[in-house]
């Protein structure tokens, strides 16, 4: 079966590797992780049966760019156990991700995304597609926008047998989907809810989604709490869950918990219940921010976004927890900016303004109300000839 | 147009340089024209003075300059600006000696820098020597030795971490993973061994920081995760 899928799987192999592979460069991040875990699921609904034990085996990597354009790769394998409906799978996925600031709060972007699946009990079936999406981000303060547009098409085949012993008959589909979708957010980088909608025409009919979002940081991660209600051709299905994912230096936590949602192209029912977890440990690369010469570390107060003919653009970030809560005008000052303030804008609980700084070794802190202020924390302070402290950012050409 | 008027014009357009033409023609508002019109006379006249000087050694005027509207930033009071800006002149000219001729502003500020957070001049003129003239060297033997990192231990960790090209993101964990391990009751010497013997490993091990929760790796995080293989859970 391992083989098959490899064959399977070897165009998009092929066209992630090289990429994957080849030594990170300034202004990007690369790593690869191998990962290994394990899920139990009930059947799909409308599939009767017993839960499906995996043990997963994993190979994922990552090369993307200070402003989040790049290409990500995966690899998943699962051994079932215990007797139920599952079999043992092999699935994988390569995905392009391309995104640009315009401005202003506003983002464009999109993904295309080839993914291959193939599953041996209880019949062979085997499934490829390619998807894209692009969509369009708006940010407000705490409010954050996205409208994408979707689609995708895609091959399924089916092998099936009359008799146990006589030869197979390969059935095959063509799978296809267009649609929308829409999500709404609100609050901080810390906590943030909103709405999330969809809306998809598919080979196998119409499928319309509403549904809640609750996102929280946790330990340097993520975790996110969802519940749907979902109008599927077979009638009207309540899924939801918990994922999380969450690094500790080279290792990493990620899991699921809940009813999965259906899928549109490949017709997949809602899952009944379930979860699963992976750990993981990063083979090579950071997950860093590994940019231009200034990095996100300990308390960072910036973090560079992406390279420019003459420097860097940064995103200058203050914490609110530093006992600015009261404060009305908070500024950025450096020698980039002659010292003169830049008003901040609140985004939840942070502070936060983006501009552009020149190559160079440069100084800056933050006037809250007209008053200096760097935190007691701040890396890289260097002390001036005043008895105060200024931050250090490094922007290398 | 008569000789007077094309005489005055002649003069206005020679003042011009002086004036900033160059900045207010690159749109740009530079240190020097913005001191001019932020600080008292007497306070720039003198400026410009240590900026002439500083200049004949190959240190660009214009951190003086910046240095001076630091100070009005901070709301010092402009008899502290001058003695400020002439300590720090004398940092950046001992630099710009370690560092030699060819080293560039970055590098000269983050030398002035380290002196300022003491680092002995000999520890820089040694990373100097070595050709290891990135700011971020500088940078990260200033937190190492503020640290408590003994200077000879913090100069070796940084000459050997430029040596075997470790990444700059690594490079800056260095001193945050020195911090930590103190905190864990360890000596500086043996804390800073530890990070030496990770960074030989390879991949830094585990020195790099990580990913600091925000919203767009959340987005794809969370994207990523939720996205269901028949079969595979959701996992």
């Amino acid at each position: 079966m391992i083989r098959r899928a490899l064959r399977f799987a070897r165009p998009a192999l092929a066209l992630a590797l090289p990429a994957l592979l080849a030594g990170p460069v300034a202004g990007q991040r690369s790593a690869l992780v191998a990962e290994v875990g394990a899920s139990r699921f009930l059947p799909p609904v409308g599939v009767e049966g017993e839960a499906a034990s995996y043990l997963l085996v994993g190979l994922r990597g990552d090369r993307l760019g200070s402003g989040g354009s790049g290409v990500t790769a995966s690899l998943l394998a699962g051994w079932a156990s215990g007797g139920g409906t599952g079999g043992d799978f092999l699935s994988g996925e390569v995905a392009g991700l391309m995104r640009t600031d315009l401005g202003r709060g506003w983002e464009v972007g999109g993904e295309v995304r080839a993914s291959a699946f193939t599953v041996g009990d209880p019949v062979p079936y085997r499934a490829g597609a390619l998807e894209g999406e692009a969509f369009l981000r708006a940010r407000a303060g705490p409010v954050r926008a996205t409208v994408a547009g979707t689609g995708g098409v895609g091959r399924s085949t089916v092998e099936l047998r009359r008799f146990v012993r006589g030869p197979s008959v390969e059935v095959t589909d063509d799978l296809w989907r267009y649609g929308a979708r829409a999500e709404v957010l609100a609050g901080s980088a810390a906590v943030a809810a909103g709405l999330a909608a969809g809306y998809h025409e598919s080979a196998g009919g119409s499928y319309g989604s509403l549904g809640g979002r609750l996102a929280v940081g946790v330990a340097g991660g993520a975790l996110e709490f969802r519940l749907d209600v979902w109008d599927t051709p077979v009638g009207n299905e309540t899924t939801g869950g918990v994922a999380l994912a969450i690094p500790f230096g080279i290792w990493s936590v990620r899991g699921f918990g809940g009813r999965s949602e259906p899928d549109p192209l490949t017709l997949a029912e809602p899952g009944r219940g379930g979860g699963g977890a992976l750990v993981g440990v990063r083979l090579t690369g950071s997950d860093d921010a590994r940019t231009v010469g200034a990095v996100s570390r300990g308390r960072a107060l910036h973090r560079v976004l992406e390279a420019t003919p003459a420097g860097a653009r940064v995103r200058f970030t203050l914490p609110a927890p530093d006992g600015i809560d009261g404060t009305d005008e908070v500024a950025l000052l450096g020698d980039f900016t002659l010292w003169s303030p830049v008003p901040m804008e609140r985004a939840g609980a942070v502070w936060t303004v983006e501009v552009e700084v020149p190559a160079g070794t440069h100084h800056f802190g933050f006037t809250l109300d007209g008053e200096w202020h760097l935190p007691e924390d701040a890396p890289d302070a260097v002390p001036d000839e005043w008895g105060r402290r200024s931050a250090t950012l490094v922007v290398e050409d | 147009m008569n000789r007077m008027w094309t005489g005055r014009l002649a003069r206005a357009l020679l003042l011009l340089p002086a004036l900033g033409l160059p900045a207010l023609l690159s749109g740009q508002e530079t240190a020097q024209s913005r001191a001019r019109s932020a600080l008292p006379p007497a306070v720039f006249q003198e400026l410009e003075r240590m900026g002439g000087e500083v200049e004949r050694s190959g240190i660009p005027p214009e951190l003086l300059f910046n240095k001076a509207l630091e100070g009005a930033a901070k709301g010092v009071p402009g008899d502290r600006l001058l003695p400020a800006v002439a300590s720090y002149s004398r940092r950046l000219l001992q630099a710009r000696e370690m560092f030699g001729p060819q080293a560039g502003p970055p590098i000269l500020v983050a030398g002035a820098d380290a002196l300022q957070r003491g680092v002995p001049e000999g520890a820089l003129r040694r990373l100097g020597a070595r050709g290891d003239r990135s700011p971020m060297a500088v940078l990260v033997l200033a937190e190492l030795v503020e640290a408590g990192v003994p200077v000879e231990r913090a100069s070796d960790m940084v000459g050997e971490a430029m040596q075997r090209r470790v990444r700059q993101g690594e490079m800056l964990a260095m001193p945050e993973e020195v911090r930590r391990l103190m905190r864990q009751g360890r000596s500086a010497q043996d804390a800073a061994e530890q990070v030496q013997r990770a960074m030989r490993r390879g991949r830094g091990g585990g020195v790099g920081p990580p990913v600091p929760p925000g919203s767009e790796p959340l987005t794809e995080e969370r994207q990523r995760l939720m996205r269901r293989r028949p079969g595979a859970g959701g996992v």
